[in-house]
């Protein structure tokens, strides 16, 4: 009789399936958002085109994310670049409103970078907040023309830290624990 | 019986279709009867949705949706009109904004519950031991609940019979109803930050604004109903008058006149009224020398505190006026001491008066002393800070002077704790308010909250609790592990709220620990996995940082916990509530004991 073996068949995969749906369960906290991420950049890189890292924030705080810009990578152009803000949905600014760069200077591998007081008075305060505020700027500037370490100054003053967690008396190196790939 | 077939042939299609998070998501009630759920509630922009059809089935309405997406909810008293996708809604012809529109989710429409539950004076729980959400009538907020550390009890199911009025010891009021509140009194307490308490019924939210020409500050009190107050003249050296109006339906206006544009500090009480304080007056600062000690001095409303940095080339010291405003504008003039060659004051920032000494020659600032009323001076010490401090010492060492000792909370019991020394660290504090919410909840009361909580629990368990503040006060980030190294503290525990840069989007619960630090890294594991299963929000996991301030005087195992998110309106609302406080202490006290029972020899 073929259909009673059919029947028996489809009996079997049906237990089998409902008790694999029994035995798992998802995990119970984890809140999932679909995210449709548009390619690598809004302008494309091409083979051989020189372009550097600018990083930024995700929305949900995890990570700093690099945005690539094409060109070479100069002082000038990556604190105008910090200061603008990023490109992408998902990404938001490292500065805290009304932020600006007054001035720098390099001193050896030294950058001293001299911000207006908004990036303390204006920022929200909170240790994940400081620390992405803090770390964009340095990962974002390490590394370009000889940079290796950088110095934040507010008012021309050195800090001991901007809202109360992390030191920043002395010139900082790039922090690589807290880079993120994101839309994976 | 190829229709056997079929049959169990779509049984296995549904079972495999079957949404696999039923199992896992939160229950509905309203009242007692729990809502038979046909999709798991889903939360959009940090608000839970409901099908439209609970309305019908649940609360007595009537419903009319047309073809257009029109929908209308018909109570006996009441009648809401929305539209699919626009964030507005029609009560009864007045229009109020929806946080997020209603819209089609697992094909039902679904509406934001605080919306809701606001029309209909209902309160929204959250009870932790079911993992449902409650639509009830209105209960305290939260109140009492964490107060009584007793409460041990948790009731497994919802209709065991609670009190009326009490709710299960598990269970969080994540959202009242908006209460009618209205302006009851201004009361000017005066003293030297000319206080003044502005009393509400219940807590509001508010928006500031100093203005010039005439000097006044303006706060707006959103939400208040009800009359304005007649005005107050006060006789003050700042505030002259206070006045109240209506600013429109939704907003009482208070304007403090003042007699001069000064800085500000608003604290917003939990239970309801804002207290309003005034910065310090700085005025006529100078600096002179008297036996051959130079010496700052300057007119001031009370003695104010300061911080001080002594920086290198070129040698200069900065002090830093904590709450005060600087009357008369900044100064920049040279000046002619053995010491000193120029004194720069400013208002760097809106409650600080920065002045720097350029110096010839290495100060250290004294005491600040009183010299006549209202004149005060700080004297130097020729030296650097360290000979100052040095010379300060040996002072002290002939003259013992009665210090604020850090507080100590002793052993209640012996228990599985005794003999530990545990600092307990509640972040921030006095002039440094921490992250602010959108209520304008300060992360330095939460914390402070949530570290006392700490305290007691860590205390019934038989350790020695240090506390670095035990109320709002300033301490320094440098003080704080000095105070912990001190009293022999065997762990560091600090607590705090976080914060992102984009408000209202992160959320969640982390730990960050001593970077290459094995023992602070099982205290911070262990710390964060206890607290998430207690307050369940989401586990942003653990974090090792070298560059955290307070870590670095210390060298015991120290974690930073970071509870939650304070810019996160859910979140501020939890992290507001005394129930959810007490959760989170005894999470973290519950990762604190696990740790030293699994770990100690």
């Amino acid at each position: 009789m073929k259909w009673e073996r059919r029947l028996a068949v489809l009996v079997v995969i049906l237990i089998f399936v409902l008790t694999v749906r029994s035995l798992w369960f998802p995990t119970r906290d984890k809140v999932e958002i679909p995210v449709t991420v548009s390619p690598a950049s809004p302008e494309l890189i091409e083979l051989g085109q020189p372009y550097y890292p600018v990083y930024f924030p995700t929305e949900d705080a995890e990570f700093l994310v690099p945005e690539f810009r094409i060109g070479q990578a100069t002082i000038e152009r990556v604190l105008k670049d910090l200061e603008e803000g990023p490109r992408f949905p998902f990404l938001v600014s490292v500065l805290p409103p009304q932020t600006e760069v007054v001035s720098y200077a390099k001193q050896g591998s030294v950058l001293f970078i001299n911000f207006s007081h908004h990036l303390v008075t204006n920022h929200p305060g909170g240790s994940r907040a400081e620390i992405l505020t803090i770390y964009g700027i340095v990962n974002s500037l390490v590394g370009v023309e000889g940079v290796e370490k950088v110095q934040i100054l507010v008012n021309n003053e050195r800090l001991h830290t901007l809202v109360g967690h992390l030191l920043v008396d002395e010139p900082l190196g790039k922090d690589y624990s807290i880079i993120g790939a994101w839309g994976n | 019986m190829k229709r056997a077939t079929f049959v169990l042939f779509c049984l296995i299609i549904l079972a495999l279709s079957w949404p696999s998070q039923v199992q896992a998501s939160l229950k509905l009630f309203v009242g007692e009867d729990e809502v038979q759920l046909q999709h798991p509630l889903s939360m959009i922009n940090g608000n839970f949705m409901i099908p439209l059809w609970v309305m019908e089935q649940h609360l007595g309405a009537k419903l009319n949706i047309s073809s257009t997406g029109n929908i209308q909810v018909v109570f006996p008293d009441q009648t809401i009109i929305m539209q699919l996708d626009q964030e507005s809604a029609q009560v009864n012809g007045v229009t109020h904004k929806l946080d997020v529109a209603p819209q089609i989710s697992a094909g039902e429409i679904v509406i934001p519950v605080r919306f809701i539950a606001d029309q209909l004076g209902l309160s929204l729980v959250f009870v932790q031991d079911l993992m449902a959400l409650v639509l009830e009538p209105p209960r305290a907020f939260s109140d009492g609940l964490a107060k009584n550390l007793e409460i041990e009890e948790t009731p497994t199911n919802l209709a065991s019979q609670v009190d009326p009025g009490e709710l299960p010891a598990d269970s969080i009021v994540i959202h009242g109803p908006q209460e009618e509140t209205s302006l009851r009194e201004i009361v000017f307490m005066g003293g030297s930050r000319s206080r003044v308490f502005i009393d509400l019924e219940s807590y509001t939210g508010y928006q500031t604004n100093l203005l010039t020409n005439p000097d006044r500050l303006v706060i707006d009190l959103l939400g208040v109903h009800g009359e304005a107050l007649p005005p107050v003249d006060v006789d003050d050296p700042l505030v002259t008058r206070i006045r109240s109006s209506r600013f429109n339906d939704q907003t009482m206006r208070i304007v403090f006149d003042l007699k001069t544009s000064t800085g500000y500090q608003v604290t917003p009480w939990p239970e309801g009224g804002l207290e309003v304080e005034f910065n310090y007056l700085l005025t006529s600062i100078g600096l002179d020398e008297r036996e051959g000690t130079p010496y700052l001095h300057f007119e001031s409303t009370d003695a104010p505190t300061f911080e001080m940095v002594y920086l290198e080339s070129p040698s200069r010291l900065v002090l830093d006026f904590l709450d005060t405003t600087l009357v008369g504008g900044a100064k920049d003039v040279p000046v002619n001491l053995e010491h000193i060659q120029r004194l720069r004051v400013s208002q760097h920032l809106p409650s600080t008066t920065r002045v720097v000494l350029e110096l010839k020659k290495p100060v250290a600032p004294l005491a600040l002393a009183e010299d006549g009323e209202g004149r005060f001076i700080l004297p130097f010490f020729a030296g650097t800070p360290q000979e100052a401090k040095a010379y300060l010492t040996k002072l002290a060492a002939v003259q013992p002077e009665p210090k604020a000792e850090p507080e100590i909370q002793k052993p209640l019991k012996e228990g599985p704790l005794s003999g530990l020394v545990i600092a307990v660290d509640p972040g921030h504090g006095g002039s440094d308010p921490g992250a602010i919410g959108y209520q304008g909840t300060f992360e330095k009361d939460v914390v402070l909250e949530i570290s006392l909580y700490l305290g007691e629990f860590l205390a019934r368990a038989g350790a020695e609790v240090v506390y670095t503040r035990d109320r709002d006060v300033y301490v320094s980030i440098f003080e704080r592990p000095e105070i912990a190294s001190k009293a022999g503290a065997h762990l560091f525990v600090s607590v705090h709220v976080n914060s992102h840069i984009e408000k209202g989007v992160a959320r969640g619960t982390e730990t960050l620990y001593r970077a290459k630090d094995p023992v602070s890294q099982v205290l911070a594991r262990s710390v964060q996995d206890e607290l998430v299963k207690a307050i369940t929000l989401i586990d942003r996991r653990i974090w090792a940082r070298d560059d955290l301030a307070i870590f670095n005087g210390t060298d015991i195992p120290a974690i930073l916990v970071e509870v939650g998110f304070l810019d996160h309106p859910d979140e501020e609302v939890l992290l507001r509530a005394p129930g959810f406080q007490k959760v989170a202490a005894e999470g973290i006290y519950k990762g604190i004991e696990r740790f030293y029972l699994e770990n100690k020899r």
